[in-house]
């Protein structure tokens, strides 16, 4: 009960933190922009560019969408100074949320979006002073004799002046350095909320989200060096020419995120289909699910939890071939999954999943969370004899060393506490709402009668 | 282990010949042509090129897909013939943690023979007027065709080379690399090809400035260049890495679910792969109606699963030879049902899941589960109807013997219109001849009897599938089936559609959208009242058949279906309710009429 009201209090706390922090970056930016040099025209061109490319996102499994907005803020803050920066972040953000209709239950994205101000603010401030690094790591102006005075022919330089090193490659380490810190704050800020969301401990977040938005992020930083590279050059079609190669990436990597769920869901459904013969409704799905937090919680990566999830789908889907005893079944199940491309190390994963003992303390990490994960999910959720989980982890926790893994049961047992107390802070939150609304539906069936005596009348 | 060592032996001859040619072809071009290499961007190109082959996956015949060809192509615009040929040297390279001895071969095969290709690709590019120099649009244009020569000319001859070299070393018939491996990579190529093409043409504008005799512009700029065409690679890799995880995943999909199905269907031992023929059987009825290639995955997808329902009736019922009770069938006619409502609670594939329900239904509406008829059931019910009866015939099942092909057809003929859509069995079984599965001319003993009546109004879609369908039917086709005999030529003649403009879509009896508001539920009593409806029933003649619905215009139904349809058989069920009503309204009032001495009749009209 009470860990439930604080983890509500924590995500409140979260948002009010960060409303704050976004209100004091925008003030502070507002004073710095020099509003009266500034050229309106490419202002208001800057905000539209980010306000058009922030509408498409690339999706992950969990955690926030990756916004294709982000590479125009990134080439912004190299282009333009940090506050005015911060502002064409947060007109465009305005801009973009109207282009694409607000919708009820978005509001979890304007804490979101408020981080993402302070994120840009910082490393606005970041990049201003790191591309001013001097080539000795000081802030000094070069030494007189390094700088050449350009001729009327154009500039000339030797091969050997260190100035001119330094400002060749002063932009592409301030930029990598940039892209860096960026990438940084935005995972953190997300696997903070992510943390607060699910009970879970933020460091893991953090981890499991760098690993899942790399190569995304990376393109993203990608084309945002190209734009800003290209501004002098391709002055504002270097915005559309490198988000087609965005625009390419975010296509195939949902498609990916789409073809994996499809593929997942179809494997699903057909282990779930003889679950329900079983007397065991839901099973599968529930030990796949519990079973990827738990691979997650334990810092397993991305392409680790999805072979996990395909295994404990069909975990027990060699009990088709086997009838009711279930011999061998772990066997028949991985001598199918073995022959599925790309499925193969689910098939390891399925083999080992009832071993215990010597041979279960040698099974991979995925077939010991299953196991665990789907005794404990038979103990709770099916048969007469049901208990609950608390009961069901003690008597777990009997057979620690044994049969079941224990650093697996730790972790399960985080995860469960977790998942129970996130469960519980909505249901009361609805009983209350329906409290209400029945009060009020009561009010609106009695105006209405009111209304068609009325009417009657008339 | 002999055999393999003679390969590694005669593919280490070949390669240490290839790179000594090479060679030679670098040092004399470079002597002889008037530009030298420009070694510190080809340095930059071949690491880069390292890193592209690096990040490739192994192909299943061998061979690895990677996008060196971006790499390749911008070092053949930005650089000279010779040094083009040098980078192209490294294609075999890869940054590997384990390098093993045995792997020298075919690194330096690999790097000899790219090398030459591009060697030659480079002096066809520059003999077919393509320009490396001039950043202009007419320069661009001119130099797209030679471009695209010069890349499908190396993609050629890399082919033939890797081809040759999998042969050698281990045997692998040229025919099946060439065919599975190079032949889909080609777009793939062409796509990466032009744009390390692009890149090359910036990158010789930006960083040529820091080579040659005399150093012109800045330094910085020149760097700049190289962080350009760095960052701009590691775009395209990230594109080329999701590219190919997603045909990875695509094909192992299909792979995957066909065997799991299979395996599910060893709980009837004579079911025996039975969906995967299912799958099959649509399949080609699919292409046959030119569907689109994503409507016929999602196609493939409901063959494959149409039977799913069925891990919920008991094996005991299923396998039973001989009688079943009427409460068994209607378990077993549940398995839809069941089937659907599991496909429908995943968002990712409840668009297949109508096509699973409904592919019990039969034509003339006898079918089970809602009783739908004609072409208001999905087109992709339809076609999995058919290819499930025609599966199921051709094998034996506990409670009958098998049928042959020929009789089989047979059977969907003489039950087109009653429980197969007509035009999707003419046009099945033209399928199944063209692909070589029912003889020739063997329909011709079965005449065609389609009972006019129950095909009912022809469709006026014209969503994809439907059109080509009405097409068809146009076009009144014979049977399509070799000889077609005089008789059935006749015979479809006279099914011919009539044209166009006589065709009217059917009045519905009772408007689909019935009861939204209050007003209209009300008019909508009232007209019933005073017995419109009745009229219009009574006007077409048709008792059997109580309202007409609209055709059909999807395959599968997407997103919200689900409420759509729920709604439709709703209205339909309000709208049977209703006829009935009416019907024994009218037969009570017919009746009292009877009864009744005429003065009563007046009365009532009088009335109302």
């Amino acid at each position: 009960m009470r860990a439930a009201d604080n983890r509500e209090r924590r995500i409140l706390l979260l948002g009010w933190i960060s409303g704050i922090l976004c209100l004091l970056t925008l003030v502070i930016a507002f004073f710095k922009v020099r509003w009266s040099d500034l050229d309106p025209a490419r202002f208001m061109a800057l905000v539209a560019v980010f306000a058009t490319l922030e509408v498409f996102r690339i999706d992950f499994p969990w955690g926030r969408p990756l916004r294709l907005g982000m590479a125009v803020v990134l080439s912004v803050i190299v282009l333009r100074p940090a506050a005015e920066a911060v502002w064409i972040f947060a007109l465009g953000t305005l801009l973009s949320h109207m282009l694409s209709r607000w919708r009820r239950g978005r509001e979890g994205e304007l804490v979101h979006l408020a981080q993402r101000a302070l994120v840009v603010g910082i490393s606005g401030v970041f990049f201003s002073y790191i591309s001013r690094l001097g080539w000795d790591f000081s802030w000094n102006p070069y030494p007189p004799q390094y700088v050449l005075q350009p001729t009327p022919e154009g500039v000339y330089y030797t091969y050997y002046n260190p100035v001119v090193l330094h400002r060749a490659l002063a932009f592409p380490l301030a930029f990598v350095a940039l892209a860096i810190l960026f990438y940084l704050g935005e995972a953190v800020t997300s696997s903070l909320e992510m943390a607060v969301r699910t009970q879970g401990d933020w460091r893991v977040w953090v981890r499991q989200q760098l690993r899942q938005t790399f190569p995304a992020y990376l393109a993203v930083a990608s084309a945002a060096a190209l734009m800003a590279l290209y501004f002098p050059r391709l002055p504002w079609a270097n915005f559309f020419v490198f988000a087609l190669p965005l625009l390419l990436v975010r296509m195939v990597s949902n498609r990916y995120r789409e073809l994996d769920e499809r593929f997942f869901q179809t494997v699903r459904v057909l282990g779930e289909a003889f679950d329900r013969a079983r007397g065991l409704e839901g099973h599968s799905s529930r030990v796949s699910n519990l079973s990827a937090e738990v691979a997650r919680e334990m810092g397993c990566s991305p392409e680790e939890i999805r072979m996990i999830r395909y295994a404990a789908a069909l975990h027990d889907i060699g009990y088709v071939e086997t009838g009711r005893d279930g011999e061998g079944h772990a066997e028949r199940a991985a001598a199918l999954i073995e022959n599925m491309p790309g499925l193969k190390p689910a098939a390891e994963v399925v083999r080992y999943h009832h071993s215990s003992g010597g041979e279960g303390a040698r099974a991979p990490l995925g077939s010991r969370i299953i196991r665990a994960v789907s005794d404990f999910d038979l103990a709770t959720a099916s048969g007469k004899e049901r208990v609950s989980w608390r009961e069901a982890l003690r008597e777990m926790d009997l057979e620690r060393g044994e049969a079941y893994d224990s650093r697996v049961l730790r972790f399960l047992r985080q995860v469960v506490e977790a998942q129970s107390r996130a469960r519980r802070a909505p249901e009361r939150e609805i009983r209350q709402r329906a409290k209400v609304l029945e009060e009020e539906e009561l009010a609106d069936s009695l105006e209405r009668l009111f209304h068609r005596d009325e009417g009657g009348e008339e | 282990m002999d055999g393999e060592n003679r390969g590694e032996g005669r593919l280490a001859g070949v390669s240490v010949l290839a790179f000594t040619a090479s060679l030679a072809v670098i040092a004399i071009s470079s002597l002889v042509g008037d530009r030298p290499i420009h070694w510190l961007p080809a340095v930059f190109l071949a690491m880069a090129l390292v890193a592209a082959e690096s990040m490739g996956e192994e192909m299943p015949d061998g061979g690895r897909s990677t996008y060196g060809m971006a790499v390749l192509f911008s070092a053949m615009a930005a650089l000279s013939l010779p040094g083009a040929m040098a980078v192209a040297l490294f294609s075999g390279v890869r940054v590997n943690p384990r390098p093993h001895r045995r792997d020298w071969p075919k690194i330096i095969y690999d790097g000899a023979t790219s090398s030459l290709s591009m060697g030659i690709c480079s002096f066809a590019y520059h003999l077919l007027g393509g320009t490396s120099t001039v950043f202009t649009l007419g320069g661009a244009a001119k130099s797209i065709g030679p471009l695209l020569a010069s890349i499908i000319l190396y993609w050629g001859l890399n082919t033939a080379s890797v081809a040759l070299g999998l042969y050698l070393l281990k045997g692998v018939k040229p025919r099946d690399f060439v065919l599975r491996g190079a032949v889909p990579l080609l777009p793939a190529q062409v796509v990466f090809g032009l744009a390390g093409w692009g890149l090359g043409i910036v990158f010789a504008q930006n960083a040529f400035h820091l080579v040659g005799s005399e150093v012109v512009g800045t330094v910085a700029e020149a760097l700049r260049g190289f962080f350009a065409v760095a960052v701009a690679l590691v775009l395209l890799g990230v594109i080329w890495h999701f590219s190919g995880k997603n045909v990875g995943l695509l094909e192992t999909y299909d792979e995957s679910l066909r065997l799991l199905v299979d395996y599910l269907e060893k709980r009837e031992p004579y079911l025996n792969d039975h969906s995967g023929r299912v799958m099959n059987y649509a399949l080609l009825l699919g292409r046959k109606l030119n569907l689109p290639l994503y409507e016929l995955r999602k196609l493939g997808h409901a063959a494959l699963l149409h039977d799913i329902g069925r891990a919920a009736v008991p094996l005991e019922v299923l396998a039973r030879e001989g009688v079943i009770t009427d409460d068994e069938f209607e378990e077993v006619k549940r398995h839809p049902l069941v089937g659907a409502s599991w496909l429908e609670e995943v968002e990712y594939l409840s668009d297949i899941a109508d096509a699973v329900r409904h592919h019990h239904e039969y034509y003339d509406g006898g079918g089970y589960v809602d009783h739908l008829r004609g072409e208001t059931i999905p087109l992709g019910a339809r076609i999995l109807a058919l290819a499930d009866a025609y599966e199921a015939m051709l094998k034996d099942r506990p409670y009958r013997e098998r049928k042959g092909r020929e009789e089989a057809a047979a059977e969907l003929l003489q039950n087109a219109g009653k429980q197969f859509d007509p035009r999707l069995v003419e046009l099945f079984l033209e399928a199944l001849v063209e692909s070589g599965l029912l003889p020739a001319g063997v329909v011709v003993e079965f005449p065609v009897e389609v009972p006019r009546e129950a095909v009912s109004a022809p469709s006026t879609g014209r969503m994809e599938g439907g059109e080509v369908i009405s097409r068809e039917w146009e076009r009144g086709r014979p049977m399509g089936l070799g000889e077609a005999s005089r008789e059935a030529e006749d015979e479809a003649e006279q099914r011919k559609v009539p044209p166009r403009e006589e065709r009217r879509e059917p009045e519905p009896a009772y408007p689909a959208e019935t009861a939204r508001t209050a007003e209209s539920f009300e008019a909508g009593v009232r007209s019933a009242g005073r017995g419109e409806g009745a009229r219009g029933i009574r006007g077409k003649g048709e008792i059997g058949a109580p309202y007409e619905e609209k055709p059909s215009r999807r395959l599968f139904t997407f997103g919200s279906g689900r409420r759509k349809r729920e709604e439709m058989i709703r209205q339909r069920r309000e709208a049977r309710e209703k006829w009935k009503q009416q019907v024994l309204k009218e037969l009570s009032e017919e009746w009292q009429e009877r009864e009744s001495p005429p003065g009563g009749g007046e009365e009532d009209e009088g009335g109302g």
